[in-house]
């Protein structure tokens, strides 16, 4: 038997109640075979399944430009009950509903009922089913021979109906035409084939044959809630007795486990939210097993369904955080400063239209009596001179400036008038010292005899005088002794 | 008669005594000049590179030394200082102020006392070295030639397209009273 079961209507409390639907074929001996062409969905919020027992695993589904079931289950728990539920409901329905026959014509509108479509019943046009304004409404076809429908035939629900109560028994095998928009739910003894484009709000299930699709559409979304009467099973407290890994990330999946016997089957079950795929979970009398893809993080919701009915008050857990690789934190080493910054700003106040410049003068920065490396030098204003020196005590100084020598020294060492600098690591002290001009000296100059150096000889110049006064006076003097001498003697002699 | 010849005796008296003293004082004095610069001594003269740099650049001052002057024949050696005054002659050979320094492309001219400095100067003849050093460096002449010319000559005096050193002192050496003549030794530079 194979069925494709889109919706799963597991109680219905309607007027037509209880149907049973193919009470009569037990499972199991039959070969089913399900292919797909084209990209067919099968989808359903309330739980999509595909079902095969024993059968060859279904072709057409999945990879690029193939179908798509929204959850397989093959010859599973779920696929069992869905029948089981579909055959229950149908069998309810027929117990309770007169069987009226009634040969299908084109373009004619129904009401709930149970009818009998006779052989070779064929659907065109557009067949409306018109609820009553009932939302529980129900309507079954029995087929006795096979059922087709035309192309681009529809079925349209009205004024209440809802596909998860419309049934169609058909006791060979049925055939979807080309494009055609079918409504509910089919259950087939042999095969059925749906032709390309054709869509199913409802469900497909052939017992011995085969189902053939064609990039179909099967979908449902089940009972409007308002429309269903849950009877729920009794719920277990959530518990999830183990995960595996705990974190739910490392190596590869991750397995749930919930111990304990479950007193009713599980037919599916959502993961956040998600509906879980066949074979990912397993039930046994004594626990079910969760194998899932990794969820990474955070907080994990499983529930537990037997159709649309909730098995189990939803199971969580938190996936506990990741190992984390502890990355050590590399503490960069803090060079240990070892030196100072001196500024040496060399300020020069020319009061008296004076023309010294900071340049013009030369400092010194010494330590224990020795010029420090870049000492002497020239005197440099705005930001100064730059030392990168040691820690310590150094001395500013100047020299003495012979062509700028009418200016007065002053020494600034951090607002103190000092030429102590006193250096710690780390420090950026900046110095100034000040050279101011003074008042130009007024004493007289006393301005020496000066003779330029000629730069040629003159030409004739007069012999200088190179002799001396004292040979005039020699010359005087000889001259008045001998004068005196002779008179004197002239004097004496008896002659006179 | 009598009292006339009184009067005679005694100027005469007086002229022989004023004259015996006048004659001592020059004596004397003639002797300290010579004494005084022979005293000074060419090692006591210092001429050391920061007078060389502000002699470059600022006037020479009357009387400053501004070298030395050496003759080997005549074992002498006396500074030269700037200008040809009594003043300046006392102190040694003077440089003639409108005449290049020694050393300098063009007639440098010196002079000096006859009775003092340069009292032997007779002595020098052609070939003779003279040694000048000042500041700017020590330069050696050759004496050219020695020549006698009237103390008012105007040809002795005169640039040169060479450089060469001019002395000059009065002559006659050993004349009483101003000497009428000068005694000219000219000398070419040889070696700087």
């Amino acid at each position: 038997m194979t069925i494709i079961y889109v919706v799963v209507p597991p109680t219905i409390a309607s007027a037509a109640s209880q149907v049973n639907l193919l009470t009569a074929a037990p499972f199991g001996g039959l070969v089913p075979t399900i292919t797909n062409t084209g990209p067919t969905t099968v989808t359903g919020s309330a739980g999509s399944l595909y079902g095969g027992f024993g059968g060859p695993t279904p072709t057409g589904f999945g990879g690029v430009g193939n179908g798509t079931a929204g959850a397989l289950h093959d010859n599973d728990l779920l696929a069992q009950g869905a029948l089981a539920s579909a055959a229950t409901a149908y069998a309810n329905a027929l117990a309770e509903l007169p069987l009226v026959n009634h040969v299908l014509v084109p373009s004619e509108t129904l009401t709930p009922g149970a009818y009998n479509i006779g052989t070779l019943a064929h659907l065109s046009g557009s067949l409306t089913l018109n609820g009553n304004g009932d939302p529980n409404s129900v309507f079954v076809f029995t087929a006795p021979d096979s059922l087709t429908t035309a192309s681009a035939s529809t079925i349209v629900l009205s004024n209440g109906a809802q596909a998860c109560n419309v049934f169609w028994q058909v006791s060979s095998s049925a055939t979807l035409g080309t494009n055609s928009t079918f409504v509910g739910h089919i259950v087939a003894l042999a095969s059925i084939t749906a032709t390309t484009g054709a869509t199913v709000n409802g469900s497909l299930i052939a017992r011995t044959g085969s189902i053939t699709l064609d990039s179909n559409t099967i979908v449902n979304n089940g009972c409007a809630a308002a429309a269903v009467v849950v009877t729920t099973s009794p719920v277990q407290s959530s518990r999830v007795d183990s995960v595996t890994p705990a974190d739910c990330v490392t190596s590869g999946p991750t397995t749930v486990t919930l111990n304990g016997s479950f007193p009713e089957k599980v037919l599916n079950l959502t993961i956040n939210g998600v509906i879980a795929p066949m074979g990912s979970w397993t039930q046994t009398p004594t626990a079910i097993v969760i194998t899932t893809t990794p969820v990474k993080t955070g907080a994990v919701l499983i529930q537990l369904y037997n159709g649309s009915v909730p098995l189990l008050a939803i199971q969580s857990f938190v996936c506990a955080p990741a190992a984390t690789t502890v990355v050590p934190i590399v503490v960069p080493t803090v060079p240990t400063v070892t030196t100072g910054t001196i500024h040496v700003i060399k300020i020069v106040n020319n009061t008296y239209g004076g023309t010294a410049t900071p340049g013009d003068f030369t400092l010194t920065l010494r330590h224990h009596g020795t010029d420090v490396v870049g000492s002497p030098a020239v005197g440099v204003g705005g930001t100064g001179r730059i030392y990168i020196l040691a820690p310590g005590t150094y001395v500013l100084g100047e020299q003495d400036s012979t062509t700028f020598p009418n200016y007065i020294q002053k020494f600034d060492i951090l607002g103190v008038a000092s030429q102590d600098v006193v250096l710690h690591a780390g420090e950026d002290l900046t110095i100034t010292q000040t050279n101011s001009e003074l008042p130009p000296l007024v004493a007289p100059v006393t301005t020496p005899t000066v003779t330029p150096t000629p730069p040629a000889t003159i030409t004739g110049g007069t012999l200088p005088k190179t002799g001396s006064p004292w040979f005039n006076l020699l010359l005087v003097g000889v001259g008045a002794m001998v004068v005196g001498g002779l008179v004197l003697g002239l004097k004496r002699s008896p002659r006179i | 008669m009598r009292k006339m010849r009184r009067s005679i005796l005694v100027l005469a008296t007086l002229a022989f005594t004023l004259g015996g003293v006048s004659t001592g004082v020059a004596l004397v004095q003639i002797y300290q000049m010579n004494d005084f610069q022979k005293s000074i001594k060419s090692e006591n003269i210092k001429l050391d590179a920061s007078n060389s740099t502000q002699s470059q650049f600022a006037p020479i001052k009357m009387g400053e030394v501004i070298g030395v002057i050496s003759i080997p024949k005549l074992a002498e050696t006396y500074p030269i200082v700037q200008g040809t005054d009594d003043q300046d002659l006392k102190l040694g050979v003077g440089h003639y102020v409108d005449s290049v320094m020694p050393g300098a492309k063009d007639n440098s001219v010196l002079s000096g006392h006859r009775d003092s400095v340069f009292s032997k100067l007779g002595h020098l003849k052609k070939g003779d070295s003279v040694i000048v050093r000042t500041s700017s460096g020590t330069f050696t002449y050759r004496v050219r030639r020695t020549f006698i010319v009237m103390a008012d000559d105007r040809t002795v005096i005169v640039p040169t397209p060479t450089a060469t050193l001019t002395l000059t002192t009065c002559y006659p050496f050993f004349f009483i009273g101003s000497a009428p003549k000068r005694f000219i030794v000219s000398a070419d530079l040889v070696q700087k």
